[in-house]
């Protein structure tokens, strides 16, 4: 009798369990289909308000409207998607479309400056980054501010903001601060400065050539001298060899020579071709084979028989990627006899 | 009234016929989208109106643009009727003449269409836009298969390509167009975000008459554009 009426309150308990969980299944489904159907909402009242700017903007962009009809359709409410819109057409356009972008967006950026000090470090990038792209001239002092941000990210969309703008004044401001970017890829970062062209050669000789910076940073101005191939450049590495011990650096002063260097750096190239570290052999085998008119066959023959496989692999890379064809056939044929 | 062969007129019909289409119900209920929607009708009509010889309507509907952006939503109804005028104006439209002439009269405009392939439906805006603004009829494809196929339809002026086309991509279209005797000398633009030397080499070596960067000034495409047509 007891053990009856105590299987009736544990079934109950479990029927209970049950309905409570379908309970909650219940309303975290109700809960998910609404949050959808606001989510819909929202997408839809976006779309529309889209529908009524892109002819405007449109029209705006070839000269048959004056920019001034597109405020008036701006809510105070709607302005920091407004910039996100005018941050699509920004990417897409160049030249005089452009501009009138960046005057199109200006009134509302004042608001946006103000997330630079917001305490979440994905907002402020994301303001940096499209103050950055739409208000450059207007708050050129707060992106180069934002170099110096506790948060590496927003660091870096600062950087990428100075170095797109094509002005080497405010690309060298990075310059002074490339220690930060320590952990990013020195590639990338030698990439931004080299596209701003031939004006950053000098500001980038000097950091080369600076030897009490650290070795990273002087590693991302060797690497944005390479892009440049910036020939003045590359007799200062060439110089610079015999007393660098970094490898990275080490391997970064080859690539600079080999891409940039002449026939008169090569005895200062070849004592790193007996070098104990692989990439440096490696890289100092390319730049012989490049510069070397007389690269022998014997040398090819040295570079196959390497202990480390990836010498004769990083050669060929390196030969291929400048476009040495004949180069690249010897070896492969040498390799095919061996 | 336009001095234009009667196929020509024939397609301006129909052309109005389709905005007459899309008016109709606009001017009966008006909504939210009014503005966007008139907007647009007005801008093809201004642009269509000038490429095929209705200096009026073109004017009248340049007006109707520029009036509705300036005097939203408490003004549609003026603009509406001024809607309306249009199409009173285009629904008499030029009669057909059933046999159409043996030639071309020398003295004939051209029609210039442009077929374009893009999958960035921004870009493909910006382009369209600025190309109808100035006459031109734009084709456009998203995939490059399609791109391909279009290209023997279509009596193409000018092709555009993006180079990162779905399908086909588009140095493959360029080079298979130039294979063609219908294509071998039709002027072919790439217009892409590749910004590599070796890619405009690529380009130029398969037979791109232009290569155009992306981020891009349509008001250099166009003079680009009108360099390739002689439309100077």
């Amino acid at each position: 009798m007891i053990d009856d009426l105590g299987r009736d309150r544990v079934f109950l308990g479990l029927a209970l369990g049950i309905l409570a969980l379908i309970f909650m299944a219940i309303a975290l489904i109700g809960t998910a289909v609404r949050f959808r159907i606001r989510n819909n909402e929202t997408s839809r009242a976006w779309a529309r308000r889209e529908q009524g700017w892109d002819p405007l903007i449109l029209a705006v962009l070839s000269g048959s409207q004056p920019d001034e009809v597109i405020h008036g359709l701006v809510a105070p409410a709607d302005r920091f998607y407004f910039i996100e819109y005018l941050m699509r057409y920004a990417r897409r356009l160049d030249g005089p479309e452009r501009s009138l972008i960046e005057k199109l967006a200006a009134p509302y950026l004042g608001a946006l400056v103000q997330r630079i000090a917001n305490r979440d470090e994905s907002f402020r990038a994301r303001a940096i980054r499209t103050i950055g792209t739409l208000g450059q001239e207007q708050y050129r002092a707060e992106i180069v501010a934002a170099l110096d941000d506790s948060s590496d990210l927003v660091a870096m969309a600062a950087a990428r903001s100075l170095t797109q703008s094509g002005s080497p004044e405010l690309a060298t401001a990075v310059l002074g601060k490339l220690a930060r970017f320590r952990q990013w890829r020195p590639s990338l970062i030698a990439s931004m400065l080299a596209r701003v062209g031939p004006a950053m050669a000098e500001p980038l000789r000097a950091l080369m050539a600076d030897l009490s910076a650290e070795a990273a940073v002087r590693v991302i101005a060797v690497e944005a001298l390479a892009e440049l191939s910036d020939p003045l450049a590359a007799d200062e590495a060439a110089r610079l060899l015999a007393g660098a011990t970094d490898r990275n650096l080490v391997v970064a002063l080859l690539g600079l020579v080999f891409v940039a260097g002449r026939a008169e750096h090569l005895p200062l190239v070849r004592p790193l071709v007996g070098s104990a570290d692989a990439p440096v052999r490696a890289r100092a085998f390319a730049t012989v084979a490049r510069l070397d008119p007389a690269f022998s066959a014997a040398q090819i023959a040295e570079v196959l028989q390497d202990e480390s496989p990836w010498v004769p692999i990083r050669v060929v890379e390196a030969l291929e990627s400048v476009g040495a064809r004949r180069l690249v056939d010897d070896i492969n044929a040498a390799a095919r006899r061996a | 009234m336009s001095e234009l062969p009667a196929e020509l007129l024939a397609e301006f019909r129909l052309a109005a016929s389709r905005a007459l289409a899309e008016l109709r119900p606009l001017v009966a209920s008006p909504n939210d989208g009014s503005i966007a929607a008139l907007t647009r009708i007005a801008h093809q009509l201004k642009g269509s109106g000038g490429s095929y010889g209705f200096g009026a309507l073109s004017k009248s509907a340049g007006l109707v643009e520029k009036s509705l952006a300036k005097e939203l939503p408490s003004r549609l109804a003026r603009m509406v009727a001024e809607l309306e005028a249009i199409v009173g104006d285009l629904e008499p439209g030029p009669a057909p003449v059933a046999p159409p002439p043996p030639a071309p009269a020398p003295t004939a405009p051209v029609q210039r269409s442009i077929l374009f392939g893009e999958d960035d439906p921004l870009i493909v805006a910006l382009v369209k836009d600025r190309l109808e603004r100035e006459g031109y009829v734009v084709e456009h494809r998203v995939n490059g298969n399609d791109v391909l196929a279009a290209a023997d339809e279509i009596s193409a002026t000018l092709i555009i390509l993006d180079a990162k086309l779905p399908g086909l991509d588009g140095f493959d279209i360029l080079a298979r167009l130039r294979q063609t005797e219908r294509h071998a000398r039709t002027p072919i633009m790439l217009l892409t975000a590749l910004t590599g030397p070796q890619d405009a080499v690529r380009a130029f070596e398969l037979g791109a008459n232009d290569y155009v960067r992306k981020p891009f000034s349509p008001a250099e495409l166009l003079a680009r554009i009108k360099n390739l047509t002689h439309d100077r």
